[in-house]
């Protein structure tokens, strides 16, 4: 054996099934593995670069190339929708580097892969959500140190967030965040739940099943397993609201209690509204599901 | 709409790969080879390799053809690129001392010993853009290179010395510097294999530095030349060569295999300290130490000027705050986050819409 | 002795993965490892207990075993095996224990930190029988906590009830603490994360 039959050829490369190599993957397992027995906690993973830009979902990607075997079905969404670009790149690599089968029927997937969204028909327990996360440590909100927050977690100090929601009240007569509200998780650790609208946390709590979630550029993988209380937090006196879509409808597919997205039409320039998820919009026009009415929640 | 929707991101992406390629090629001119932006480039080939983590001028040559000249897209391809590669073994600690230079200079002292060597350098050449190079042909490329050979007389002065003395060395022997401690050094964390644990280690910090977008460390080591912190630094000695690197022999115990040489930029800065600083009863010198690939000059000294800020006993200043320099100087990371914002946030922002909307109508 | 073959590095490892996901984070609820053979697999070491740690270890973590009569034997086993190394419970990753007597090892396995709760060991518990059914001589547990819908019960045969009284004492003081993987010879294993509230009969 030479140095030459150890090296890769100068030329190209061979990648291994799901891209990244068996001891990037072992890393990762190892991590979710101890995530699930703490759940909300952030677990860090050494997240080497991936052909995918940092920022772009390489934590989701990271995590899905972990766990995805050859028997799995896979969804993977942005904003709801299996069309949109960046989904369509990620859902490229995956199928490039494993063959499998891929659905935009949520029912028909094992593995969804999504950024900012839940899909409205709610998961079984065999399947698993795995959630791409922009920012992991909701404590950022109030103290830019990850020396400090680490401490903040371990200590369970979270005086400083209540507080901060507690001056967002003063000042604007209600929490103002929006998308990634932050949680309380198995009432231990607060948690983002990555930009997820307000809408979707309910499907966190108490769940069929797994949900994890991937930071690749800040290098954090942590779980909310099934059935485990995820609790927004908030004020007695102030209770938790999620999006206001009273009156308005799906111009699809009729839809009243789905999470609807603002859109204006191409060209009369006019503001229509669409379920976010396009998949089950597509499912209710082809009568598979029934349309969504109001929920109680929203 | 699913199926549509995802042919069209699909087609949609595959002619942006074209229009890209299109837009490269169509011009008049002859494909660029990668040679000659190895050969006629080399401070871009040593930027990106610097910053892409892997010491290949051919591999960050063609990044950089691929990228079209852009170096941070560059040093994601090449960073992407080693991710794939299998780690085989660890070096052995690269010796500086023995770099065979092409320049060395110390901003110290007039002379010091072995010399000053000014080598390739564009800090002395006048800055009026030299019109001759649009008209360069393979005839004047041969005659620059014919006349430079022709007129090159080794060996006339003393034989070069094998190992050029360290400034530091010199100001340690004085007592002028802190003392290297005597305790065996610790195993170097390795910011490839683990995420990086804050506060981190001196040899973490070390290498996320190396490894930093040029620009990034320069804008931040700047902020604390003008005066946000307290370092007033001078160049103690900044050395541009080729190091040997050696990997231990597999089972000769005690002896190593040359695997070959690479090019870098080594600089140590001599800091002013407060009284505060330094633990022995007399005041010294505090050093900053930065290296990276290449040869890249800008970036070595700023990597120095922050080694040594970031060890501020009271840090206060962006330049002195450890995680602010090193979670935001990595080029890749940053312009990758940067970037995704031109993803869509719809869903954010609706429910950031809904909010607002919500808050002027309690306002009513 | 020479080293196993007949395990897919790249879909046997996927494969006991998941399984492994699905046991922590359903904590009493059982799971299939793929059987693979393991002919020289010493006595009281069962096989799956080889697929688990080939699955989860590689040598940037280390392994340990409860010490028993077997030790030296499961070590040597285990070396051959995984590129993995052996260091002492107290520093190990990856620790094996026959579930039939107790090892005092077992109260020496790291716990984490505040600030690193996942810098803990796993414990893999290498029992005679588990089962959703009643099992002669075995132990009924009752399982609840995150990841269980009220009650996942389960059938113990070959646990000593030390393990689950000192799991407990372990993980007193969460986030610190323990996590256990309990698996039998057929490749049927359970897991408990330190979340996990477990009532013995």
């Amino acid at each position: 054996m030479t140095l030459n039959d150890l090296l890769p050829p100068i030329r190209g490369f061979q990648y291994n099934f799901a891209f990244i190599d068996e001891g990037v993957k072992k890393e990762i397992r190892r991590a979710l593995l101890k995530a699930v027995a703490l759940p909300g906690h952030q677990v860090p993973f050494a997240s080497p670069e991936l052909p995918i830009a940092r920022g772009w979902g390489t934590g989701g990607l990271q995590v899905t190339m972990s766990i995805i075997g050859p028997d799995d079905v896979l969804k993977i969404i942005d904003q709801g929708c299996d069309g949109s670009v960046n989904a369509v790149n990620l859902r490229k690599l995956l199928v490039a580097t494993t063959g499998i089968r891929t659905t935009f029927d949520s029912r028909e997937a094992t593995v969804l892969q999504s950024r900012h969204r839940l899909p409205e028909i709610p998961l079984r327990s065999d399947q698993v959500a795995v959630l791409q996360v922009p920012l992991p440590e909701p404590l950022r909100l109030v103290e830019p140190s990850e020396v400090e927050t680490r401490r903040m977690h371990s200590e369970g100090d979270y005086a400083r967030m209540w507080v901060s929601l507690y001056e967002d009240v003063v000042q604007h007569g209600a929490v103002s965040l929006g998308a990634g509200y932050p949680v309380r998780v198995n009432g231990n650790y607060i948690m983002s739940p990555s930009p997820l609208p307000r809408w979707d946390l309910r499907m966190l709590n108490d769940a069929e099943h797994l949900t994890l979630l991937g930071a690749g550029r800040e290098k954090r993988v942590y779980a909310v397993p099934p059935h485990t209380s995820v609790r927004p937090l908030e004020f007695e006196d102030q209770p938790f609201t999620v999006e206001n879509f009273a009156g308005m409808t799906c111009a699809r597919c009729g839809s009243t209690g789905t999470f609807l997205d603002e859109i204006y039409d191409e060209k009369t320039g006019l503001a229509t509204r669409v379920c976010s998820d396009s998949g089950f919009c597509d499912l209710v026009r082809e009568g598979a599901v029934p349309r969504r009415g109001r929920l109680a929640h929203g | 709409m699913g199926y549509v929707a995802v042919q069209g991101g699909t087609t949609a992406i595959e002619n942006s790969r074209k229009l890209n390629r299109y837009l490269r090629l169509r011009g008049e001119s002859a494909p660029l080879t990668v040679s000659q932006i190895m050969e006629q480039m080399a401070p871009l080939v040593d930027r990106v390799m610097g910053e892409g983590g892997l010491y290949s001028p051919f591999h960050a040559a063609l990044a950089i053809k691929q990228a079209s000249g852009d170096p941070i897209e560059a040093a994601f391809l090449l960073r992407a690129y080693r991710s794939t590669l299998r780690r085989l073994v660890d070096s052995l600690p690269v010796r500086t001392e023995t770099m065979r230079i092409s320049r060395r200079i110390s901003a110290a002292f007039k002379t010091i010993p072995g010399g000053q060597v000014l080598g390739s350098t564009s800090d002395y050449e006048q800055r009026i853009l030299d019109f001759s190079l649009a008209d360069e042909t393979v005839e004047t490329q041969k005659e620059v290179v014919h006349d430079f050979e022709a007129g090159a007389r080794p060996g006339e002065e003393a034989p070069e010395p094998a190992e050029f003395r360290k400034v530091v060395e010199m100001l340690r022997e004085q007592g002028l510097v802190p003392p290297v401690p005597d305790r065996p050094s610790p195993q170097p964390t390795d910011i490839t294999q683990e995420s990086p644990a804050f506060p981190l280690d001196r040899s973490g910090r070390l290498q996320m530095l190396a490894r930093a977008e040029t620009g990034g460390v320069l804008a931040l080591a700047y902020s604390s030349m003008r005066g946000y912190g307290n370092i007033h630094p001078t160049v103690g000695e900044l050395r541009v060569g080729r190091v040997t690197v050696q990997i231990p022999h597999p089972w000769r115990k005690g002896t190593a295999i040359t695997l070959g040489s690479v090019s870098i930029t080594e600089v140590e800065i001599v800091a002013k300290t407060a009284p505060q600083d330094s633990e022995e009863a007399k005041p010294t010198f505090a050093l900053g130490y930065g290296s990276c690939f290449g040869h890249n000059e800008v970036k070595a000294i700023s990597l120095g000027v922050l080694d040594r800020a970031m060890r501020s006993p009271s840090p206060r200043a962006p330049a002195e705050d450890h995680e602010f320099v090193l979670l935001h100087t990595d080029g890749v990371e940053s312009s990758g986050f940067c970037s995704h914002f031109k993803l869509p946030h719809y869903v954010t922002f609706q429910a950031d819409l809904d909010q607002l909307r919500a808050m002027r109508e309690n306002e009513e | 002795m020479t080293r196993e073959s007949g395990f897919d590095e790249v879909f046997d490892s996927q494969a006991t993965f998941r399984v492994l996901l699905g046991s922590l984070s359903r904590p009493g609820s059982l799971g299939s490892l793929p059987q693979r053979p393991y002919p020289s697999a010493p006595h009281g070491l069962c096989p799956p207990a080889l697929s688990i740690l080939r699955t989860m270890c590689d040598h940037r973590v280390c392994f340990s075993v409860g010490s028993s009569a077997d030790r030296q034997e499961w070590i040597s086993y285990l070396a051959m095996n995984l590129s993995t190394p052996f260091r002492p419970v107290e520093e190990a990753d990856y620790v094996l224990f026959n579930g039939e007597s107790f090892e005092q090892d077992f109260t020496r396995l790291k716990r984490g930190t505040l600030e690193y709760p996942e810098r803990s060991a796993t414990a893999l518990v290498c029992v005679r029988g588990l089962s959703d059914a009643e099992l002669a001589g075995g132990r009924e547990l009752r399982v609840s906590g995150p990841g269980v819908k009220g009650t996942n019960v389960l059938a113990v045969q070959g646990l000593d009830a030390r393990y689950l009284e000192e799991r407990f004492a372990a993980n007193r003081f969460y986030p610190m603490g323990i996590d256990l993987l309990l698996v039998d010879s057929q490749g049927t294993v359970a897991g408990l994360p330190r979340t996990s509230v477990v009532e013995a009969s």
